[in-house]
């Protein structure tokens, strides 16, 4: 169907031999680019089937959760418990919540591996330790030095009032808080307002899916990723609340843990 | 571009995007997430006992061991949960909530500390930082009608002289109608500024306005529990 080499060299002149030397090395890299992305640079779901679960795997695995929410109760500072089968995302302290942020949508990812998912070790169930929030939230602390200070005007001159949360701090349209072993909590916010896209209804369209793609070239490191899409308003509330080094424990499906789950 | 081209050309670049879209097609999908031989070729974890050919009697042994560490680890967690009403203050997004359980009895705005440093440049040569501290407290005392004894940053923030009289640092009604003391000189109270709720303007307590203020007062005392993240 296509003209070999050979036959374009012997066929046409010198500008055209100079026109295929060149183009048939980029239609090659053309080919081999996206091929190279799939296999480096996406992630690929990770498998955490239930089905097939013996009573005895499932008492393993909620007893090593609750070992896990054990030691991160005794710990000080809140932490997060993202539940793969509620799809629920809590911040607690001492075994309390703090709050729960509604989510739209969980997924956790794994990166590929010549195409297929890597492997890696599963990331239900453990606690993923060290988060630091991406963009960092940038706080100025102002100093008032006492002499320069003068006595309230008598006139009543307003003081400047400081802005709100919202004002501060912006909610960014998409941030992750990345933990320590190449681990991130990727959450993407979506309007309330707004529809859901695509053509199903549960999920963004596949440009929106391409451009968030590319926008997000640096987590392809990340060997682990649980991505979280959240209505606007709850993704600010918790890229303002949460503390540096935070941690996040991955509870994977089962039944729900902490105090009152079923079967408690 | 010579005729011959343009068909390697389509052909190649369809290819690419063929290829791109297969791969976001299979990136993104329901959320259900599938069983794969990953998951299948994890080894047990340690300690356990293998899953495939196991004896019925060890099966059985290890089954009520675990419920056992269930039942007392799901107490340890339950013990640790506030039994009454407790209240949760929101640093980052200057709100307080009033919980009970799993559920919010009460959400307000609310005021906490500005984050900002006084220095005294003359004598003692102090330095405040006017932050609200995280973690878990204990309403020392429930006080209505408080009265603010003004501390010294009080005045130096102000630019006004430190009294040297215990009656001119009194401040009757600033702190509104409660306050929840939960030590160390930070509380929970009321305010005159009702405007600024859910702005970073204290210095390190948390106001609260009066409607909000009169219901956790109502339903919290002393012993309640209060989380500050």
């Amino acid at each position: 169907m296509f003209p070999s080499i050979r036959t374009l060299l012997r066929k046409g002149s010198g500008s055209r031999r100079r026109a295929v030397v060149l183009t048939w090395p980029v239609l090659a890299l053309l080919l081999v680019l996206p091929l190279w992305w799939g296999t480096l640079g996406l992630p690929g779901e990770v498998p955490a089937g239930e089905e097939g679960e013996t009573e005895l795997d499932r008492l393993r695995r909620e007893t090593r959760t609750l070992r896990l929410e054990t030691e991160l109760a005794s710990r000080v500072g809140p932490y997060l418990v993202a539940d793969l089968q509620e799809k629920t995302l809590s911040l607690k302290l001492e075994g309390v919540i703090l709050r729960e942020f509604p989510v739209l949508d969980m997924f956790v990812r794994t990166r590929r591996s010549a195409g297929r998912p890597g492997g890696w070790p599963l990331p239900m169930d453990t606690i993923w330790s060290g988060g630091r929030l991406l963009p960092e939230v940038q706080r100025r602390r102002e100093v008032i030095y006492s002499d320069s200070v003068t006595p309230p005007d008598p006139s009543g001159t307003v003081a400047t009032i400081p802005p709100t949360p919202e004002e501060a701090v912006p909610t960014p349209p998409s941030f992750r808080v990345r933990f320590l072993e190449k681990r991130s909590l990727a959450v993407t916010t979506r309007p309330r307002a707004l529809p859901e896209e695509g053509e199903d209804g549960g999920g963004p369209s596949p440009w929106s899916r391409m451009t968030h793609w590319v926008r997000g070239k640096p987590w392809r490191r990340d060997l682990v990723r649980l991505d979280v899409t959240m209505a606007e308003e709850e993704a600010g509330a918790l890229y303002r609340a949460l503390p540096p080094g935070i941690p996040m424990l991955v509870v994977g499906p089962g039944p729900k843990t902490g105090p009152g789950a079923p079967g408690a | 571009m010579a005729p011959g081209y343009v068909p390697a050309l389509t052909g190649a670049l369809a290819l690419c995007a063929f290829l791109g879209w297969t791969m976001l097609r299979g990136q993104d999908r329901t959320g259900t997430l599938h069983e794969s031989p990953s998951v299948a070729s994890r080894p047990a974890e340690p300690g356990g006992s293998p899953v495939a050919t196991p004896d019925s009697g060890e099966v059985a042994r290890e089954l009520a061991t675990l419920r056992k560490e269930q039942r007392a680890l799901r107490g340890s967690l339950q013990s640790l949960a506030p039994r009454g009403p407790y209240v949760v203050v929101d640093r980052g997004n200057n709100r307080i909530y009033l919980r009970k359980g799993d559920s919010i009895l009460l959400e307000a705005p609310a005021s906490t500390g500005s984050g900002t440093e006084l220095i005294e440049t003359v004598g003692e040569k102090r330095r405040w930082i006017f932050d609200t501290p995280g973690g878990r407290f204990k309403v020392l005392a429930e006080r209505p009608d408080p009265i603010w004894t003004k501390p010294d940053w009080a005045f130096l923030e102000s630019g006004e002289p430190i009294p040297t009289k215990l009656s001119e640092r009194k401040e009757y009604g600033s702190l509104g109608e409660y306050a929840l003391d939960l030590g160390d000189g930070y509380m929970i109270h009321g305010t005159l500024y009702e405007r600024l709720l859910g702005r970073s303007v204290t210095h390190g307590c948390v106001r609260v306005g009066r409607e909000a203020l009169r219901e956790i007062a109502r339903r919290t005392g002393p012993g309640s529990q209060v989380f500050i993240y």
